[in-house]
């Protein structure tokens, strides 16, 4: 489907776009945050995509993460907490022309956010959402999330967390329509950006976990496993990811066809070990935007149209 | 094809042309309303008549807001000139002009003994005209003053841009078989372009064989049903609907690489039929040996040295246009097209994309017409 | 039959059996209800009525009479359905007081109306009359029970063998005895049977062709069996207008009026009595290019609404109270942001779920200062019908033109009252054209705010050289979180100026009758009908009364103070809660008083009394009228 908004689209100059042309404010993040990280692999993406920065929104919520669109030179809507699909559903509907991204902590999108979290994934409207899942609420200083482990010690819990953790993949996969669910961690930069840039080509909603460190809250959790690669097991498919440079750091892999949903709960409900790679990805299902795509009409033509409208109801 | 429902035909094949016909016609009236916008923004506030403040405010507003003083404190836009308004009027007319035609501006008909590509051509011209005003409009827009290149000037199918092909919009041409020289329609054939032609009276048999190049989607067929393969297809395509003794095949890019996979020859007349009216048959004869060749060369290279003789009638595997797969799935595409059969084509290498392929896909992409979903 | 048959017309003394020939009551207006239990049509019986007496150029005013409950039990006073037709020769401008001729299915749907007090002394009753006879005991003696009751009130009863009567042509009289009623409407008032026909068969379109024929068949036999058996008729002449007139209901209003202002998103959850505006929208938004995205909630068809508004062009978002809770965060975002949104709030009975059907005015003060934190935006109140269709262009425009939110405040009455009014002559310059896509100049900041006025102009999304990010935080002209003091200051005076400034262009209100007096009546909303009849009437009877209707609400129209001096008394009056000035533990200073009445003594500091009702209904003018009564001369509130 062409998403020409107008002919003077047509005219827009072609040009090449570096890193730097998305370079926004300069980032508040703590340092050694992972959110740095995801920033520049957005940037690389944006870049190899050749995205024009005025065609690309992002939409965020509220929490550390949050602040991402402010930090990248596209448009952005820094919003209210729990609420960006929404919002992003809302642009996208109306102008397929652009590119949407959107960005979530495990708070925004798990806990405020769950009831437009799963029937995003059912409008399977073409955007890419990352979770960005530090496992804790970081903004509001450390307070117990939905993805947070059992017994882990918060300000809200400092009993240690009571239930065991949702598992995003495993709900995301579990939901009706779901098109694209992937897992990579920010502290392996070629995996996340090769699997942002899958999320990004698969035509639909492409919902994107990626495992982030945060140095000030959770480093316990996150923090030693860059030095673990044992404790992670990579999927690799041809339709999924499959990086040679990888190879070599991680032994642990696994052939997995992203096209078996089965498996693909199989494997996420597995907790014993960390699955970065594409879980399940189906471009053929139904678009809620496409569904609903309609021409477009002059006020000259609406006006006879809705004349017309009016002679059901003259007197 | 029903010569006795000619209307009926044309309406047909427009039908399956919706998709690339609305995408240009709702590009023609979001362009109208951008330079409506424009002129919302730039026109003189004072001004009366349907664009004045009191009238954009609405009935409700009438007895209780001040139009005047709502002007003066909230309206106070920045006029633009005379001139520049009158250019943005003058393609806004056009522009809503051209929708008023509806369905009209894609179809035309080649005069009895006419020039195919000449008409071809003209047609394209003519609904090629709102490139033309949105390029004068867009002028205007970016302040930089009406301009010569107003709206009605047209703009010939060769100045349109990479981007402006890529819309181009479709175009179904009745003509009779005896006028049906389509060489010169090869250049026209670019970006999204769509042709349909709808042949009628004695035809040379296969014309749209000289055609076939990797990219182009290129049909022949005598069931107006077969119009259907042209949805979803992004790139362009020429499709003529034939009379019933004329050969049916179907070149289609999404098959997969290689003619092989691309080609599907479901009828091959024995030889050029000498029938009063078939004309110039020398070159039909060579086009004919053209879809033959072709043909083998695409046989060959599924069986081998196995294929000797050149197929005159394949028929299995069912009607050579409904081989049309999903896009992205190319092996899948090669199985359900007919011709090779499923286990040679198994063999083929669909991550080694013939070097014509990756010319294509080099020419998609400059049209911003690769591959790679939105984000 | 009933024993008395008093007051219709002069001679009293009717007799159903035998007509000779009918005598024919000429009346300037006259009020029919239609009853039964849900589901047995009598509500499209009344609509038909309406809408036809409409077409032939009444004026008419219809209210849907709607039980609480989907499946109320069969025969039960709680679960009387059906509708109120006000026909008049000149407009009807709202429901009246009581009903002169009441057509009832059984008689404890008609006990609920008379205990509601909604039959005029002397109405003329249409009871089927199946019940009398009826093989159930206990219904025999709910029947004999029920006759007792309004005998003694003295109604002219006229029993209607419907059900019997139906039966030749129907199995099932249940469905379809509404159309048998119509017919007896229909001979009673003279309405044209082919537009009658055209109605029917309107209705039915989804159907077989049969059902459609067999309702005509079953209208036929009622028009045969009232010329029979009634001696009277009924006749309100149109007077003849020169204008073309459109009919409908304000919901339907709502959604034509957002076509006309080139809408092109609506996002809603459905919730009664918002949810018509979207099944209207639902059959004829996609012919415009417009999408009706039903979200999995209020809270998301506020956002969904918003990102489409801050992409292109104003989108909006219907609801009714419960929603207009939910929205409220997303209404300070769209304040904040400068994001333009029109919310159209279809208000019922509150709080909580309320009386989810019955009209109330009780989300005035929630719709202006509703959200937390300091969120200035607009709120316009249309009152009438006709209204509801222009005020759609009027919000899209200010929403634009402001980057503000404007929240639209219907109410049930409008939403199901069917009204005639003129024909709108439509105007392209209503309709929203295409997002500006040109570049932003260099150097220019996406909230540069006009010193004086607070206006800006916003950047959307596709427009090169315009990339900020929006945000909901404190920020500066160039969106960047505020990190100092003065700041915050500064923007919030900005978003506050707009507003300020759209007061500015207002005109004062005008006078329902002399520009000073005794007594002045304001109201907003759907209650401008019934309370401008009630001055009217109390103007006649030589009482120095006067009325005021405001419909934009924030910002206030200008001149109230001014207004109010030259009146010994002002009050309000609302469909909300208020207490009686001499109800226990009430005094002056603790009272809560009607909602306008509250925000118009903050505005003006003038001492505005109220007289408010939250029965359920829309206003009556005879209860209008006793208040002015007893308020004219009666100086300010003590
Ligand atoms: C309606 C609402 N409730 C609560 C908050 C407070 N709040 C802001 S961010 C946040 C949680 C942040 O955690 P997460 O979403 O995981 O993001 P992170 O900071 O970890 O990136 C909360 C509770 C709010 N802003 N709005
Ligand atoms: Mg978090």
């Amino acid at each position: 489907m062409s998403a020409v908004c107008s002919l003077f689209q047509l005219h827009d100059e072609s040009r090449e776009y570096g890193m730097g042309d998305y370079e926004g404010a300069q980032a508040r993040w703590c340092p050694g945050c992972g959110d740095h990280s995801v920033l520049s692999a957005t940037q690389r993406l944006l870049a190899r995509e050749n995205l024009p920065p005025e065609k690309t929104v992002f939409v965020s919520g509220i929490g550390c993460s949050s602040r991402f669109p402010h930090y990248i030179n596209t448009y952005g809507f820094h919003g209210v907490h729990g609420r960006a699909l929404p919002v992003a559903t809302g642009v996208k509907l109306h102008r397929p022309d652009l590119h949407v991204f959107v960005v979530m902590g495990d708070g925004d999108c798990i806990s405020i956010g769950a009831g437009h979290w799963i029937h995003a994934i059912r409008y399977n409207v073409d955007m890419v959402a990352l979770l960005l899942d530090n496992e804790i609420y970081g903004l509001t200083k450390m307070q117990t999330s939905p993805t947070t482990p059992q017994g882990y010690v918060t300000n809200t819990q400092p009993r240690g967390s009571y239930l065991p953790p949702m598992n995003p993949i495993e709900a995301t996969l579990g939901v009706t329509n779901a098109s694209f669910v992937a897992q990579t961690a920010e502290w392996v930069p070629a995996h996340m950006l090769a699997t942002m840039e899958a999320a990004y080509r698969h035509p639909g909603f492409s919902f994107v976990r990626i495992l982030q460190r945060c140095p000030h809250f959770t480093d316990d959790l996150f923090g030693e496993l860059p030095k673990h690669p044992e404790r992670v097991q990579l999927l690799v498919h041809e339709h999924g990811i499959d990086l040679e440079a990888l190879e070599g750091r991680f032994p642990n892999r696994l052939a997995h066809d992203p096209a078996d949903l089965d498996e693909a709960r199989r494997l996420a409900e597995d907790a014993s070990v960390i699955r970065l790679g594409v879980f399940f990805r189906d471009d053929s299902r139904p678009r809620y935007e496409e569904t609903r795509h309609l021409p477009a009409y002059t006020a000259p033509e609406k006006l006879e149209l809705l004349e017309r409208e009016l002679d059901r109801y003259a007197v | 094809m029903p010569s006795d429902d000619r209307e009926g035909t044309t309406a047909r094949v427009l039908t399956a042309l919706t998709g690339s016909r609305e995408a240009f016609d709702s590009a023609l009236a979001r362009t109208a309303e951008e330079v409506r916008a424009f002129l919302e923004a730039h026109s003189d506030p004072g001004t009366d008549g349907s664009g004045s403040v009191a009238a954009r405010l609405g009935a409700f507003a009438g007895a209780r807001i001040d139009a005047a003083r709502f002007t003066d404190l909230v309206e106070r836009g920045e006029p633009a000139d005379r001139q520049t308004i009158h250019a943005a009027q003058e393609a806004w007319t056009g522009l809503v002009a051209l929708r008023k035609r509806g369905t009209e501006l894609y179809v035309a008909r080649v005069p009895a003994g006419g020039d195919l590509t000449e008409t071809v051509s003209a047609a394209l011209t003519e609904s090629g005209r709102g490139f033309a005003l949105a390029r004068a409009a867009r002028f205007v827009r970016d302040g930089k003053g009406p301009t010569d290149q107003s709206g009605g000037h047209p703009l010939l199918p060769r100045e349109w841009s990479t981007a402006e092909r890529a819309l181009a919009p479709p175009l179904v041409v009745e003509v009779d078989g005896a006028d049906l020289r389509v060489g010169g329609l090869a250049d026209l054939l670019e970006g999204g372009q769509k042709l349909v032609l709808i042949v009628r009276g004695p035809a040379p048999p296969a014309p749209l064989a000289r055609l076939i190049r990797p990219w182009l989607l290129v049909a022949q067929t005598a069931d107006p049903e077969g119009v259907d393969a042209l949805g979803g297809f992004a790139g362009p395509a020429i499709l003529a609907l034939m009379p019933e003794e004329a050969a049916v095949f179907s070149h289609d890019p999404r098959r997969g690489s290689g003619y092989a996979r691309r080609l599907l020859v479901e009828h091959v007349p024995e030889a050029v039929p000498v029938r009063a009216g078939v004309p110039r048959p020398t070159a039909a004869a060579e086009d004919l040996e053209h879809l033959r060749e072709l043909w083998r060369l695409a046989t060959l290279a599924v069986e081998g040295a196995a294929a000797e003789t050149p197929p005159t009638a394949v028929t299995a595997g069912g009607s050579a246009l409904r081989g049309v797969a999903a896009p992205g799935k190319p092996s899948e595409a090669a199985q359900l097209g007919s011709a090779p059969p499923e286990s040679v084509a198994a063999d083929l290498d669909p991550a080694e994309p013939h070097p014509a392929d990756r010319l294509a896909g080099w020419l998609l992409e400059q049209a911003g017409l690769g591959a790679g979903g939105g984000g | 039959m009933s024993t008395r048959l008093p007051v219709v017309g002069d001679d009293p003394v009717f007799s159903a059996e035998q007509p000779s020939s009918p005598r024919v009551l000429e009346r300037a207006q006259y009020t029919v209800e239609v009853v039964s239990d849900s589901g047995e049509g009598a509500q499209s019986c009344g609509q038909i009525l309406g809408t036809v007496s409409a077409k032939m150029g009444n004026g008419v005013w219809t209210v849907e009479i709607i039980p609480a409950e989907v499946q109320p039990p069969p025969r039960n006073p709680a679960g009387a359905s059906g509708n109120r037709v006000r026909i008049g020769s000149g407009p009807v401008t709202n429901w009246g007081d009581r009903t002169d001729l009441i057509v009832a299915f059984n008689e404890q749907a008609l006990l609920a109306r008379h205990r509601l007090d909604a039959l005029e002394p002397g109405a003329v009753i249409l009871i089927e009359s199946m019940w009398q006879d009826h093989d159930d005991e206990g219904i025999r003696a709910e029947w004999s029970a029920a006759m007792e009751e309004l005998g003694a009130a003295g109604y002219r009863i006229i029993h209607v063998p419907a059900h019997e009567q139906c039966l030749a042509l129907t199995e099932n009289p249940y469905l379809g005895k509404n159309m048998f009623m119509l017919g007896i409407l229909t001979e009673l008032f003279d309405r044209d049977t082919a537009l009658i026909g055209a109605q029917i068969r309107h209705r039915f379109r989804k159907k077989d062709e049969s059902v459609a024929e067999r309702s005509i068949d079953l209208l036929e036999l009622g028009i045969a069996w009232a010329r029979e058996n009634l001696d009277f008729r009924v006749s309100v002449p149109p007077v003849p207008g020169d204008r073309d007139m459109v009919v409908m209901n304000g919901n339907q209003a709502v959604a034509l009026g957002a076509v006309a202002a080139g809408m092109e998103l609506a996002a809603m959850y459905p919730i009664t009595p918002a949810t018509s505006v979207s099944h209207q929208l639902g059959e004829m938004f996609e012919r415009f290019g417009g999408i009706v995205h039903q979200a999995e909630d209020e809270i998301a068809a506020a956002g969904v609404a918003i990102g489409a508004s801050y992409a292109g062009k104003t989108a909006f978002t219907i609801t009714s109270g419960p929603g207009l809770a939910l929205k409220t965060e997303f209404l300070g975002l769209a304040v904040m942001t400068e994001t333009p949104l029109v919310l159209v709030d279809v208000q019922r009975g509150g709080p909580s779920t309320g009386l989810p059907t019955k009209v109330e005015q009780s989300d005035l003060l929630a719709a202006i200062f509703g959200q937390p934190g300091d969120a200035p935006h607009v709120v316009l109140a249309p009152a009438t019908i006709e209204e509801c269709f222009h005020v759609m262009v009027t919000a899209r425009r200010i929403a634009e033109t402001f980057r503000a939110l404007v929240i639209v405040l219907s109410d049930a009455n409008l939403a199901t009252g069917v009204q005639p009014f003129p024909r709108p002559e439509l105007d392209q310059a209503w309709i929203a054209s295409a997002p500006d896509q040109s570049p932003v100049p260099e150097g220019k900041a996406p909230y540069a705010w006009d010193e004086q006025t607070g206006l800006s102009q916003r950047f959307i999304p596709g427009q090169p050289g315009g990339m900020f990010t929006v945000t909901g935080l404190a920020h500066d002209e160039r969106s960047k979180v505020a990190y100092t003091s003065d700041i915050n200051q500064w923007s919030s005076a900005m978003r506050s100026r707009k507003i300020a400034v759209l007061g500015q262009t207002l005109r004062p209100p005008s006078l329902n009758g002399d520009d000073a007096g005794d007594l002045l009546i304001v109201g907003w909303g759907s209650t401008k009908g019934a309370i401008e009849e009630a001055v009217a009437r109390a103007r006649d009877e030589g009482l120095s009364v006067s009325s005021l209707h405001l419909t934009f609400l924030s910002p206030l129209e200008p001149g109230l103070a001014e207004i109010f001096s030259r009146f010994q008394k002002v009050m309000t009056v609302e469909i909300n809660y208020s207490d009686e000035p001499d109800g226990p533990f009430v005094t002056h200073q603790n009272r809560r008083r009607g909602q306008l009445s509250w925000l118009l003594r903050a505005q003006t500091l003038v001492d505005v009394d109220c007289w408010t009702r939250v029965l359920g209904e829309p206003l009556r003018p005879g209860a209008i009228l006793e208040v002015i009564r007893s308020n004219c001369g009666a100086g300010g509130e003590r």
